[in-house]
């Protein structure tokens, strides 16, 4: 079992996620003080994010080597939130821009 | 998985549902809870808030919420039919995935709740085709259960009964359903008695009488004890009676404009008549249900002991004693087909199972702990509407205690 | 499916956990418990999407950029990531039956953790000093909702760490209940992603 793991993904491995982890941080908040970037920002910031984001899931969380059925589990919920957050802005800031232009 | 019988994958759909649905509720319950005990302005305008979204959130809960009312329902009719009429259920495979992709588009569809909330031309639009579009896999539910009885040797028990009164009554709810669909019929029929006719014929002629129809099936498969096919008669024909008196006219009363959520209205309306069958209707109803009742109470005084398969049926319930021991099988059958214990043309039925476990079951023991857990939540609701502190922390002491405690139970007992 | 079925095997070999296979050969609490976590994006998703959808909508200040503090709350992500990697490495010491590693780094999340909440503490009470209150205005209250509710999570989460340190002070931890352990890293692990995800789109999209 503890071999299974090793075989995965080892201490080394763990560390070196958390640098990345670390270095994608300074990069954002670099990213957001740095002026020249200001017009790149959100979609900067929402793909570094993501980075992360699937870093500690794939590996933390070890979802990347377990079975499908677990991804499926969280993925469909997730997809279905992130569903929920875009409808939510297009319906109120789509909106705002109808009646604004009326 | 596609051996699973439609209940259990019609209640397994629905579970998605659930966990996906309601933390938007408790998320918008939160924020009203927050506006009324706490001052924020979440949904008050004056403060920058917009009740629109409450709207927003309910219903993304809201509609979910109505295919949890009605799938596990839509299983028990799948698992009825086919024992009733002697044939396998018609397109199991397409019924599985047209539940799959009701949930799905479950999900689509909210603000076909909210036309007359001024969305606009394009959310309109949107979600007209999208509660349109929902229709399609429910129809195929429909034609697939007609297909099933079509050419079936039918017993007409109470239980197929509800079953095909279920079907009848969820069409007539589907039709006005529909009409709603389209945001101009539906700004006419929003906030009136045309929708309650609707929820009515979906809820009570689809739920409520999906549940009869499970209850008669199984109450001896769970008690032992038969059901009174009699009463059961009696019952299912006062409460199709009723439930048409009491919500027909209402598809009248509503076209004529009679306002939901008002509780006294002027006879210069039109609608009285309307109403009046409607009460008649209702009793007709509570009736119908004292019957029910009465039925069940009759199992404990004169029992009429059940066998292990009172109905023939196909299904893995059938195969173990009634009620079932507390283990369920002596022995984990290998399911080969979707009707173990019927002959079809590929499996001969399931053998018996022993009458005796080979070896002795762990059961796992019983535990008082969920129970106390659970029993904290409301303390602590209490005593948050009643503004009395010292309640909540009582209520999350319990709640705090019945988890440590249900954490270091041991797990064999 | 090997991992699956090794996993199983594992579990089997614990006091009790053979009873937590399901027929897919998966641990049922394994599975429930990402069932949950798919349940709880939906929740944050929602008190996220309340928070965007008022963005830009207070009537009143302070605003975000006045009073969101970005070195402070970069330390608090920081803080958090490191919480993970500490969770990560008490997981791989409890599988590999190295308690005392174990031990060390159960505590070490749960005070990593607790940092962050001292964290907030302090920046929630900083933001009230400046004038920034629950009702004084929709940023206000949906950054409190947000952040509050994901800081309830992480209290939850410290509680949860040092009652299961605990369990192994007393020696009532090890490789047997690993899963113990793992479901634990499943929740703290998520718990940061939430975060995540709040400094990006709370603090960085302003």
């Amino acid at each position: 079992m503890s071999e299974q793991h090793q075989a995965h993904a080892t201490t080394a491995t763990y560390l070196r996620i958390a640098a990345i982890l670390v270095m994608i941080t300074l990069i954002e908040v670099g990213v957001f003080y740095v002026p020249t970037f200001q017009a790149l920002l959100v979609p900067i910031l929402l793909v570094l994010s993501a980075v992360k984001f699937t870093l500690v899931v794939m590996f933390y969380m070890h979802l990347k080597f377990d079975n499908r059925f677990f991804a499926f589990l969280f993925g469909g919920p997730l997809l279905l939130g992130l569903a929920v957050v875009v409808s939510l802005l297009l319906i109120f800031y789509g909106a705002v821009r109808l009646r604004t232009g009326s | 998985m596609l051996r699973l019988p439609p209940f259990t994958w019609m209640t397994l759909i629905t579970q998605f549902l659930v966990i996906t649905a309601f933390p938007v509720i408790t998320v918008a319950l939160v924020l009203l809870m927050f506006d009324r005990f706490f001052g924020t302005h979440f949904f008050v305008p004056q403060g920058g808030g917009d009740p629109i979204l409450w709207q927003h959130l309910f219903w993304m809960f809201g509609h979910p919420e109505v295919y949890i009312l009605i799938l596990p329902a839509m299983g028990v009719v799948s698992e009825v039919l086919p024992t009733f009429a002697k044939k396998p259920l018609f397109g199991y495979t397409v019924v599985v995935y047209s539940g799959v992709v009701i949930a799905f588009l479950g999900w689509s569809v909210w603000s076909h709740h909210m036309f007359s909330s001024g969305l606009g031309p394009i959310a309109d639009s949107v979600f007209a085709g999208t509660t349109m579009l929902i229709a399609i896999p429910t129809g195929v539910k429909i034609f697939n259960w007609i297909g099933t009885l079509w050419g079936g040797q039918i017993r007409f028990t109470t239980s197929l009964l509800f079953a095909v009164g279920f079907i009848a009554m969820f069409i007539i709810g589907g039709l006005s359903g529909v009409s709603h669909a389209s945001a101009p019929s539906d700004l006419q029929q929003t906030d009136t008695y045309y929708v309650v006719a609707h929820i009515h014929y979906v809820l009570f002629g689809g739920t409520i009488l999906g549940l009869f129809a499970g209850m008669y099936y199984w109450w001896p498969k769970m008690t032992g004890r038969m059901l009174s096919e009699s009463l059961g008669k009696v019952h299912f024909w006062l409460t199709l009676i009723g439930m048409n008196l009491a919500f027909f006219p209402m598809h009248f009363s509503g076209m004529l404009g009679m306002p939901r959520r008002i509780y006294t209205y002027s006879s210069d309306l039109g609608v009285t008549g309307f109403n009046q069958v409607s009460t008649i209707g209702a009793f007709l109803i509570g009736l119908a249900t004292l019957v029910f009742f009465w039925n069940l109470l009759r199992t404990r005084w004169q029992p009429v002991t059940a066998p292990s398969n009172p109905w023939g049926g196909s299904t893995l319930e059938w195969a173990i004693p009634s009620p079932p021991p507390v283990y369920n099988f002596t022995v984990i059958p290998t399911v080969e087909s979707r009707m173990p214990l019927w002959q079809t043309e590929r499996h001969a039925p399931m053998r018996p199972l022993p009458e005796r476990p080979p070896a002795a079951i762990h059961v796992p023991g019983g535990s008082w702990w969920p129970l106390i857990t659970a029993i904290g939540l409301p303390i602590l609701a209490i005593g948050a509407i009643s503004r009395a502190l010292p309640i909540v922390f009582v209520g999350v002491a319990v709640v705090i205690l019945g988890i440590y405690r249900w954490a270091y139970e041991p797990f064999e007992m | 499916m090997t991992h699956g079925s090794a996993h199983a095997h594992e579990a089997g070999a614990g006091a009790g956990a053979g009873a937590h296979r399901t027929s897919m050969g998966l641990d049922s609490r394994k599975m429930a418990f990402w069932a949950f976590i798919g349940s709880e994006c939906l929740l944050f998703g929602s008190l996220i999407s309340t928070y965007l959808v008022y963005k830009g909508r207070s009537l009143t200040g302070p605003f975000p950029h006045e009073i969101l503090n970005i070195p402070f709350t970069s330390f608090s992500t920081f803080d958090l990531l490191m919480s993970s990697l500490a969770m990560v490495l008490a997981l791989a010491a409890v599988q590999r039956g190295d308690m005392k590693q174990g031990k060390l780094w159960l505590l070490v999340t749960a005070l990593l953790g607790l940092v962050f909440l001292a964290g907030q503490f302090w920046e929630f009470s900083h933001f009230v000093r400046e004038g920034l209150g629950l009702t004084t205005n929709l940023f206000g209250s949906t950054f409190y909702v947000l952040t509050g509710t994901h800081g309830a999570h992480v209290t939850v989460g410290v509680i949860w760490l040092l009652t299961l340190w605990v369990q192994a002070l007393r020696g009532k931890l090890g490789p047997g209940n690993a899963m113990t352990v793992e479901i634990t890293g499943l929740y703290w692990h998520f718990v940061d992603v939430v975060w995540i995800v709040i400094f990006t789109v709370v603090y960085l999209i302003q």
